[in-house]
């Protein structure tokens, strides 16, 4: 019965819905009913199979009484009626058992927003309506968004939203009967079923970490012991004191529950509102509203949970076990709830830091903390925002909230650096109270509390410590964190998570992330080992609001050429991707775009997850390039090149710059090669421009371009990445011809001769060159995939580009010795020059000089 | 963006074709249209069809007794206006209401006299329907029994068009429909002798209930003439239907025999409701009394859930989710014809635009344009406050798709070449060229494609001049 | 001068470049006459525009 079901939602379904199915030839449906019964009766000891047949036959039922309910407006003659019913049978087969035209509307479904499939638990949602913004703020609670385009939304109802539901606080009969008020059909049975078998067991088992040690909680023994009869469980309990392990008798810790109180997010309007707060309540609460319904369900202000003021119960479970408890309960239905009543934490000492006045929170950032701080204590769980929407602040608020030690773990030793510059910016943290743990500097903070910013990779990473890095590590493992703060989560994978999470002991545990798409599976991992998702933002909403960038998103048809498109089509190997990517055409257009945008006064980055592909082009359109094989010196020089100097406009970025790069300036984004189709590499790069400087011009759009050849797996890969964008409400304009392209003055590979060649120099690479990301190896400290990794790694293969085009040369006589003399890396030209510089990093690059003075001097000696 | 092509809502208001019965008219006899005019009701009703400037000009000197010159009325007219004077006034010469004439503009005698009489009354031809007496045994329907009855007939047809082949067996209508519907090419009888609808019975379910209703009418017309009725007679029914009171009963003793004959089939269209087939009054329905109003000819449906056939009802989104606030059968059927349908709510059906949707449209010989213009047409408010309607990428979509399919043309024919001579090959082609049959053709390759139905000439000719030479 | 029956397809260059591809496994050309027109046997037509079918089939994604 347990296992599987947590991890698969959909499966999930078939067992209720299989029960309810119906179909519209009702009469048949009954029949057969009758047929179950006249054959059980003659033989009752087969009385156990009758639940199923009286579980059908009350749907049949319901369903018999639902149709005679149904009013007949107006129309005396009932030959309308009987002609309609015909007809209804002539379109029914076309939703198989889809067809829910037998629910029965409310009379007002009009002012009521949403429908509820009985089937699977889909929720559509009139986003016109005029409650639609609290009917959203409940769903986003408790169920999965779907698609959020203009009109009309959906959501999905899985065991995961439900638990996230309880979670942040909402009850099984408030989930219900709101539901019933905001949909135009009354809550199918199925559904109310479906939502109180999984509500059920939830909220009701805590994981608590007191004095160091860690602690399954609840309220309720007999839930104890239920969990203690599992195996998993059994074995990872810790006896403190030597009792008899008979469950019976197992003697539970007990204490009394930690009590609510009076909590304020600073940076929130909340401060003031909470004085006047007291005095307008009473004669609100004469009237419930609908509108005050949802305010106290969905709970932006004050929606504390029912505690029993009841003794909890408790037993100890061994650290090491800790992630195996977690899936266990998962699976049996009672997932642990991890609560952190840190206001009354008084072994932990506190950290004295606040934001400054100055830093204001934007209203989803602010409902996103109130799902995480809704009942006085700090839930943990995921918050998804989209890139650009600020989840940096959302994590610093949340530090300042809870006042106790944290750790913040990032991808890369940049993002490390990013993130300390962000705490200093909108919080009052002192220098002694901040430290930085990489592979370059290995700091603690002074006193009992601070924060500690480090990158996955140097806390999960167990061999080849230095010295110093074990003895950091051991100050991080020996003491208690009141908060952990997981940036980029979707990226990190589940065995470094796991390592983490067992290490570090950790009140609270918060996941930021800006894409968690289904495709990665990492939903479930992320579940049990954070927590569920407590929030996630409306792109569209946060685009129309002024939050983040409009965009205006476009997929560039360009045809293959002839001779590149019988090359392809002959080609078997990974290097058809090589020929896609390299057609003229593209180049062309590419080309074409850089010059449009530049000259409109736009930033540009060129995306290409292929090598080789991004140094050809870079170089044959003469702009400046980042890959692995770019020096660091060299890439941070570009990036600032890029950012202050009005005489670079585009960069070409490999896959290197698909997370962690902060380049506000940027404002167009076109890409010529990438990951196959994922949706999720689709949304991370148009989040490199929705935090665009200039977003809040009057009419302001960026730009995000995909170029695709033609005829080739690019249309299939290019429109499967961007499903994830469209259910966010994104468009993709189809540009099949960009108009005055052929006019281009030095427009490149013109003649028919210039493609050949470069279809030449293609099939003359190796096949290797076809992979993607090759560049990308994680370095010390560094996830692998981030741009702002310290030390990219030099792929050893690298080389061979400069081959390639060399042997090209020879290959193909002097007249082309001019081919490789324009196509001299921009980059080389640049190094010669002195590229303006950020603040942020001019005290790094003295740390790095210092170092290396160092390691010379002690070499030397 | 650079280059993006503007493409403007397809359906445009401006180019407003004239309505498919005066495109009948047109070709019909002055003879015959002048006996029509005799009557007031198809002046009115005839006057009601035609454009907001022909109805202007034909106003503007229907009470003048003599003729005007036609220098004094094009003074009235702007530079920008004198494109549109100029068709209405051969539309009108075309209908004969106002004869061709080079100097002077005046109604047709008869047609002033009849539509004088329609607007002022008077008269006793009872060209706009003689009321029953009351009969005390058959009180006659309300109105909300005759437009049931009246959706329940016209729905059955469409229904059972848009059924045809997919295995269900919806009601069927009477043969005579059966047979008008064949006729009409809009249904055929593939083997074993089913019906099954055509590419043009696809297009033509996509098109709005008036025009629907007309298209089967002209047919009807048509099939009129042939079985030799008197198609003034006919015509002239149809239109003093149009003027009728609707939940009014009139009397079937001043129909002519011809007339008499035909409210067998209005009955079966739905036009007309008799409570026997040997009643002395009838009953227009909706569809005959709206037939040159702009008012819909259908009632709205059934539920109160805003689904109606006059109101905008889908919802189409960027991500191509369609949603459409309906629950009649009929609606969902057709959009299923290139829908991807998913669930249904008592009110709202769910589906998505698809590759493989559109494709099977298509397939079916629909095309994007009249999906679109389907979509556009039936587009519910809250689209209205987009601007263009739909989203401009589903509809390029839909139309990319089209083109995919038209990647590949073929034509079959003969390859010419190896021509002995430059000459040679130029005097053929020369040849081929003035019968129009070349298809391709290449001078340094010396050869030319050219269709199959050249091919006996151009090889007739080639003989003659091998023989000339010979 | 010789008269070869046969089918004129006119087509656009990738397509173009798939029958020819095609053609190498199994011949049905009769003439490349340029990059947009090829006459190919009558007989094959139906058979060609399956294949060609399938072939450009491969590149779209359909959702579910």
């Amino acid at each position: 019965m347990p296992s599987k079901r947590a991890a698969e939602d959909s499966a999930d379904w078939a067992s209720s819905s299989k029960r309810s199915r119906r179909t519209r030839d009702d009469d048949d449906y009954v029949n057969v009913d009758v047929d179950d019964d006249l054959h059980d009766a003659p033989s009752p000891p087969d009385s156990s199979l009758i639940p199923r047949g009286a579980t059908i036959k009350f749907s049949a039922l319901t369903r018999k009484l639902a149709e005679t309910q149904i009013p007949k407006d107006g129309v005396e003659d009932g030959d309308l009626d009987v002609h309609h019913r015909q007809q209804d049978k002539l379109v029914s087969h076309m939703f198989q058992d889809q067809d829910f035209s037998w629910l029965h509307l409310k009379p007002d479904h009009a002012s009521r927003p949403l429908w509820i499939s009985p089937e699977d638990g889909h929720i559509i949602l009139e986003a016109f309506s005029p409650i639609a913004e609290q009917a959203q703020d409940f769903l986003v609670a408790i169920s999965e968004p779907v698609s959020r385009p203009a009109f009309i939304h959906e959501y999905k109802l899985t065991s995961y939203s439900l638990y996230a539901a309880v979670s942040v606080g909402l009850q099984t009969e408030d989930i219900i009967e709101v539901l019933n008020r905001l949909s135009k059909v009354p809550v199918p049975e199925s559904i109310v079923r479906f939502i109180r078998e999984r509500t059920l067991s939830y909220g009701k088992v805590k994981l608590v970490l007191k004095h160091n040690k860690y602690y399954v909680e609840s309220s309720h023994p007999e839930t104890l012991q239920v969990l203690l009869k599992d195996k998993v469980i059994r074995e990872a309990r810790v006896h403190s004191q030597p009792t008899d392990n008979s469950i019976k008798a197992a003697t539970f810790t007990t204490s009394k529950a930690p009590v609510k109180g009076n909590l304020v997010i600073p940076g929130t309007k909340e401060t003031d509102k909470k004085k006047d707060d007291a005095a307008g309540k009473g004669s609100a609460n004469a009237s419930a509203t609908d509108a005050e319904l949802f305010t106290s369900v969905v709970g932006v202000e004050g929606d504390e949970v029912d505690e029993d003021d009841d003794n909890v119960h408790a037993f100890e479970i061994d650290d090491g076990k800790i992630d195996d408890v977690k899936k266990r309960c998962n699976e049996l239905e009672y997932p642990m709830l991890e609560e952190y009543d840190f206001r009354n934490d008084t072994i932990n000492a506190n950290l004295d830091i606040d934001l400054k006045p100055s830093t204001v929170i934007r209203p989803y950032q602010e409902t996103s903390l109130s799902k995480m701080f809704g009942n006085g204590r700090a839930r943990s769980g995921i918050i998804v925002l989209p890139c650009g929407a600020g989840k940096t602040l959302v994590g610093i608020t949340a530090a300042c909230t809870i006042k106790k030690s944290c750790l913040v773990l990032c991808t890369s030793s940049v993002s490390v650096m990013q993130w300390k510059q962000q705490f200093q910016q909108w919080s009052n943290v002192t220098d002694r109270q901040i430290a930085v743990f990489t592979a370059d500097q290995k700091e603690k903070f002074a006193g009992d509390s601070g924060i500690v910013i480090s990158t996955y990779s140097m806390v999960a990473n167990t061999h080849n410590r230095s010295h110093e890095s074990k003895k950091m590590m051991e100050f991080l493992t020996s003491r208690e964190w009141g908060f952990i703060l997981l940036d980029e989560v979707h990226v990190v994978p589940a065995a470094m998570f796991r390592r983490v999470v067992t290490t570090i002991k950790a009140h609270s545990k918060l996941g930021l992330t800006a894409t968690l798409v289904r495709e990665d599976d990492k939903i479930a991992d992320l579940n049990y080992m954070i927590g569920p998702k407590l929030y996630e933002a409306n792109w569209m909403d946060l685009a129309a609001k002024g939050h983040i960038a409009n965009v205006q998103c476009a997929e560039v048809w360009c045809p293959m050429t002839p001779e590149f498109y019988r090359e392809y089509l002959r080609e078997q190997s990974r290097k058809r991707m090589l020929l896609y990517c390299m057609n003229p055409r593209k180049f062309q257009a590419c080309q074409f775009l850089i010059k449009y945008h530049e000259d409109r006064g736009d930033k540009i980055i060129v995306f290409s997850d292929n090598v080789f592909a991004l140094e050809a082009y870079a170089k044959k359109l003469g702009k400046l390039y980042i890959h692995g094989g770019t020096g660091q010196v060299e890439r941070m020089r570009i990036l600032q090149w890029f950012q202050h100097s009005p005489d670079v406009n585009t960069i070409f970025l490999s896959k290197v710059g698909d997370t962690s790069i902060d380049l506000p300036e940027a404002t167009c984004l076109i890409q010529i090669s990438s990951h196959f189709g994922s949706r999720r590499q689709e949304a991370q790069r148009l989040g490199r421009i929705l935090r665009a400087k200039r977003r809040n011009d009057e009419g302001f759009n960026a730009f995000f371009y995909s170029l695709v050849s033609n005829d080739t797996q690019e249309m299939f890969y290019s429109t499967k990445r961007q499903q994830f964008l469209i259910d966010q409400g994104y468009a993709f304009k189809v540009i099949t011809h960009l108009d005055g392209l052929e006019n281009l003055p030095d427009l490149v590979y013109k003649s028919r001769d210039e493609q050949i060649e470069l279809l030449s120099s293609v099939l003359l690479a190796n096949e290797s060159e076809a992979d993607l990301g090759t560049d990308v190896r994680a370095g010390e400290g560094d996830l692998a995939g981030t741009i702002t990794s310290k030390d990219f790694g030099m792929p050893s293969k690298f080389p061979a580009v400069q081959r390639t085009s060399g042997s090209l040369t020879a290959l193909s006589g002097a007249q082309h010795m001019s081919y490789v003399e324009q196509n001299k890396s921009a980059n080389k030209k640049l190094a010669r020059e002195q590229a303006p510089r950020h603040k942020l990093f001019a005290k790094r690059d003295k740390d790095v000089a210092t170092a290396r003075k160092e390691a010379k001097a002690a070499a030397r000696s | 963006m650079p280059s993006v092509e503007h493409n403007p809502d397809s359906v445009t208001q401006s180019e407003w074709s004239p309505h498919i019965l005066l495109t009948f008219l047109q070709s019909q006899s002055q003879n015959a249209l002048t006996r029509l005019y005799q009557r007031p009701s198809s002046c009115l009703s005839i006057f009601r069809l035609l454009r907001p400037l022909e109805r202007q000009l034909i106003m503007n000197i229907l009470w003048l007794e003599s003729a005007t010159p036609l220098s004094t009325m094009s003074a009235w007219v702007t530079q920008e206006g004198k494109k549109p004077y100029s068709d209405s006034l051969s539309t009108l010469a075309r209908l004969h209401i106002i004869p061709n004439s080079t100097t002077k503009l005046a109604l047709n005698a008869t047609f002033r006299a009849s539509l004088r009489q329609a607007i002022t009354g008077g008269g006793t031809t009872g060209s706009f329907g003689v009321p029953a007496e009351p009969d005390p045994q058959h009180s006659p329907p309300d109105i909300a029994t005759l437009d049931a009855y009246a959706l329940e007939r016209w729905e059955t047809i469409l229904h059972y068009m848009v059924s045809s082949g997919t295995g269900q067996h919806p009601t069927k209508p009477s043969q005579e429909v059966l047979f008008l519907l064949q006729r009409s090419g809009l249904m055929t009888r593939v083997h074993g002798g089913v019906l099954q609808i055509t590419s043009s019975g696809f297009q033509f379910l996509l098109h709005d209930p008036h025009a629907q209703l007309w298209e089967l009418l002209l047919q009807f017309l048509h099939m009129a003439e042939e079985r030799q009725m008197d198609l003034v007679e006919v015509l002239s029914f149809l239109l003093m239907l149009s003027t009728m009171e609707l939940g009014r009963e009139y009397s079937t003793e001043n129909l002519s025999p011809t007339q008499s004959a035909m409210l067998a089939d209005l009955r079966n269209y739905g036009l007309v409701w008799q409570h026997s087939t040997s009643a002395r009054q009838f009953c227009p329905s909706r569809l005959a009394t709206t037939l040159t109003s702009s008012s819909p000819p259908l009632p709205t449906s059934r539920s109160t859930g805003g689904g109606s056939h006059d109101q905008g009802f889908i919802v189409l989104e960027t991500n191509y989710r369609l949603y459409a606030y309906t629950d009649n059968p009929l609606q969902i059927a057709v959009l299923n014809l290139f829908v991807n349908l998913k669930s249904r709510f008592p009110n709202l059906v769910v589906g998505a635009i698809t590759r493989e949707s559109v494709k099977k449209a298509l397939a079916n010989g629909i095309t994007a344009d009249q999906i679109i213009s389907y979509l556009t047409t039936h587009a519910h408010p809250q689209m209205r406050k987009n601007k263009p309607l739909l989203p401009v990428t589903v509809q390029d979509q839909i139309r990319l798709w089209e083109l995919e399919k038209n990647r590949l043309k073929s034509q079959e024919g003969y390859l010419y070449t190896a021509f002995a001579s430059q000459a040679d090959y130029e005097y053929v082609l020369n040849y081929a060229k003035q019968l129009d049959v070349v298809l391709w053709d290449n001078p340094t390759k010396r050869c030319f494609f050219g269709s199959l139905d050249g091919h006996a000439n151009i090889r007739g000719f080639i003989e003659r001049r091998s023989a000339g030479i010979a | 001068m010789k008269a070869i029956k046969g089918v004129l397809l006119t087509c656009d260059s990738a397509v173009k470049q798939i029958l020819l591809t095609m053609n190498e496994k199994e011949s049905f050309i009769i003439e490349d006459l340029d990059d947009y027109h090829v006459v190919i046997k009558a007989d094959e037509e139906w058979r060609v525009r399956r294949e060609l079918e399938a072939e450009l089939e491969k590149n779209t994604y359909s959702l579910e």
